[in-house]
């Protein structure tokens, strides 16, 4: 499919999107939106870049905008020069330190100061990726000659220019970090701000050490790993694994001997993708000590429900690698070693499909489980039905739409999901519903809460759920809502949720959808009546009555498209 | 006036709204990156659209993800079994 409509595809074995896309695509100064929360990585080459879900990825290929609210500006003003063996991650350690996983929410954290001139691309980059935990929109560091290097480096220098504030710009807030004064920091489990100096926890046994992800694998990191690996062994109590992030920093590596050194001193080293970071292999042993170069150590998050996953920079998990025990790698008392980025970079010509010529001759296969997305019809006018759940406080993305190895493969073939959606909540509701032709959910506070995936609204309303009658709703579901057009109501008076039954034959006039109004919700079934309104803005409450987001973006392609005809 | 980094690099791509602080603006991305995960949905939503060619500079997709999606699974069992 990419190849027909105009899109560039990684090679498998190319590597990890975010730093393959720093080395060959990244311009400063250019607007990044990625269908992945570490996008913002790319702040580092000096791009505004924001990571959203599925949906709103689509929405910016057609050319649509992306909505948000203009953040604050938080200026981190970098002075001094970082010490042998206190390596960029400290820094976003320290940050996370200062401002907790929730400091950055509405804000934007911009680099400056003397200090930037002491990073790389790559060390920049390893900063403005784990500042998504901080909860900030994105990170930026401003374009310079290092960034000009790095881009001459992959043979795009003519793709450069210079970006930064102008002086005397005005912020919302500053934070101020001498960066000679940083030590090695580790993020204690399971909280990527639990962030204390790695000589407090020096000494405790660790049973893991994963190294690399999009965090932490430049060609920088994998020869300071090395530096500290030669001619050393792993512990024997520790399993110890390299995640690399691009094949060109493996070519590099390898070339210059550190990859053998790091293989020699017995570290499994996989292929360049997420993997462990994300869960998909190498999870720790139960209750396992994991000490790991990512940026999240989330409960359960490396795929093991006990874990105890320790955040650290490279030089500590290499060091804790030999020892078995977390150490600060300044204790080693071996030699720094100085990097100097290449000149130029190995260049490999294989590592991206162009997308086709001849978009009109590439037919698209898709496997049994991807099926197209049904169509959504315009909101009816009367919404009636009977209340096909009664559900309590709560209902997660999760209840809606279950989790787990037995439905993952089937996510995207929403027809078949569709027979489990609220499984875990009532066996029979798919059956129920289909039957029902339209119906309606009433539910308690939070409705919604969890993860972001759309499928939890598509499911209902492809088995003809109209509306959700609620206490509230959680936000990120409801913005699913109005992308795939199912009404999302909220009680006036809280307590009609108890004067409602399972069964209740109930009746809305939605004719007029408009912000702020009041609906009365007739029940046949036991001959009462009450209120109700919807939390949504006028364009959103559009959005449902035209069958979602979707269905608007389609008819306005549509007229585009007519209007170029004529 | 002057300006940041961060309001220079928006104003770039500034198609809705103005920048004052908690207003919303809307900005049309020159570059999209997607995966092989998320990337699904895109993709359906993309086909749904009837998009025959994306309307970016340049847009990337990425296999990274679910490349090992049976060791994904394997966790997840393991997982409910613990």
């Amino acid at each position: 499919m990419t190849s027909k409509i105009g899109v560039y595809a990684s090679n498998k074995g190319s590597g990890i999107c975010h730093q393959l896309h720093l080395e060959h695509w990244g311009i400063p100064g250019k607007t990044l939106i990625g269908g992945d929360s570490h996008t913002v990585a790319a702040g580092g080459i000096g791009m505004f870049s924001i990571g959203v879900g599925g949906f709103d990825g689509a929405m910016t290929m057609a050319g649509e905008p992306f909505y948000f609210k203009m953040p604050e500006i938080i200026n981190v003003k970098l002075t001094g020069k970082l010490n042998p063996f206190v390596s960029a991650k400290n820094i976003i350690l320290e940050v996370l330190r200062r401002i907790s996983t929730k400091g950055g929410v509405g804000k934007v954290l911009e680099y400056s100061g003397h200090g930037v001139k002491t990073l790389n691309v790559a060390e920049r980059s390893t900063i403005t990726n784990m500042g998504q935990e901080t909860g900030a929109t994105t990170s930026v560091f401003p374009s310079d000659e290092n960034t000009k290097k790095w881009m001459k480096a992959y043979k795009r220098e003519k793709d450069w220019v210079p970006m930064s504030a102008d002086d005397g710009a005005v912020y919302d807030g500053v934070i101020e970090i001498d960066l000679s004064e940083l030590e090695p920091l580790i993020a204690l489990p399971s909280q990527p701000d639990k962030v204390v100096p790695v000589k407090e926890v020096a000494g405790r046994k660790i049973d893991q050490v994963m190294m690399g992800s999009c965090t932490n694998t430049s060609l920088h990191d994998l020869l300071s790993i090395a530096n500290i690996l030669d001619g050393r062994h792993t512990n024997k109590d520790v399993d110890a694994g390299l995640y690399p992030s691009t094949r060109t920093v493996i070519r590099e590596s390898i070339a210059r001997g550190a990859y053998d050194k790091i293989i020699a001193s017995g570290v499994r080293v996989f292929e360049p993708v997420c993997g462990g970071c994300n869960g998909c292999g190498f999870a720790p042993k139960t209750n396992g000590v994991s000490l790991r170069t990512t940026p999240r150590n989330f409960k359960g998050r490396s795929g093991t429900a006990t874990d105890q996953v320790y955040l650290v920079a490279p030089e500590t998990a290499a060091a804790s690698t030999v020892t078995g025990v977390i150490t600060d790698p300044r204790d080693f008392k071996i030699s720094d070693y100085n990097y100097e980025m290449p000149e130029e970079f190995i260049f490999d010509s294989n590592l991206f499909i162009s997308p086709s010529d001849n978009p009109d001759e590439v037919v698209i296969t898709k496997g049994p489980n991807i099926r197209p997305l049904p169509e959504v019809q315009p909101l009816s006018d009367n919404v009636s039905g009977e209340i096909l759940l009664k559900l309590d406080d709560n209902i997660t993305t999760d209840h809606i739409c279950p989790a787990g190895a037995l439905y993952l493969p089937i996510r995207s073939n929403i027809p078949e999901m569709s027979k489990h959606a609220f499984k875990v909540v009532d066996e029979n509701f798919a059956e129920r519903a289909n039957k029902s032709d339209g119906g309606i959910l009433v539910a308690g506070v939070n409705y919604g809460q969890g993860s972001s995936r759309e499928q939890a609204a598509i499911l209902p309303r492809y088995l003809g759920v109209k509306t959700v009658i609620a206490k509230d709703f959680a936000r990120l579901h409801l913005a699913n809502m109005v992308n795939w057009g199912l009404l999302p109501l909220t009680f006036i008076n809280d307590e009609d949720y108890e004067n409602l039954d399972q069964e209740d034959l109930l009746s809305i006039d939605a004719t007029e959808l408009v912000e702020g109004k009041k609906y009365t919700v007739f029940n046949k079934s036991k001959n009462i009546k009450f209120e109700v309104t919807s939390p949504l803005c006028q364009k959103d409450l559009a959005a449902v009555k035209a069958g979602g987001t979707i269905n608007v973006v389609k008819n306005k392609l549509k007229a585009e498209k007519i209007d170029n005809f004529k | 006036m002057n300006k940041t980094l961060t309001e220079k690099l928006i104003s770039k791509s500034l198609v809705e709204g103005e920048m004052i602080r908690g207003q919303r603006i809307g900005v049309k991305a020159h570059q999209t990156l997607s995966h092989d995960l998320n990337g699904v949905m895109s993709y359906l939503v993309l086909e749904a659209l009837e998009i025959d060619r994306v309307k970016t500079e340049v847009s990337v997709h990425y296999t990274d993800h679910r490349f090992r999606l049976i060791l994904k699974i394997q966790t997840i069992m393991n997982l409910s079994m613990a």
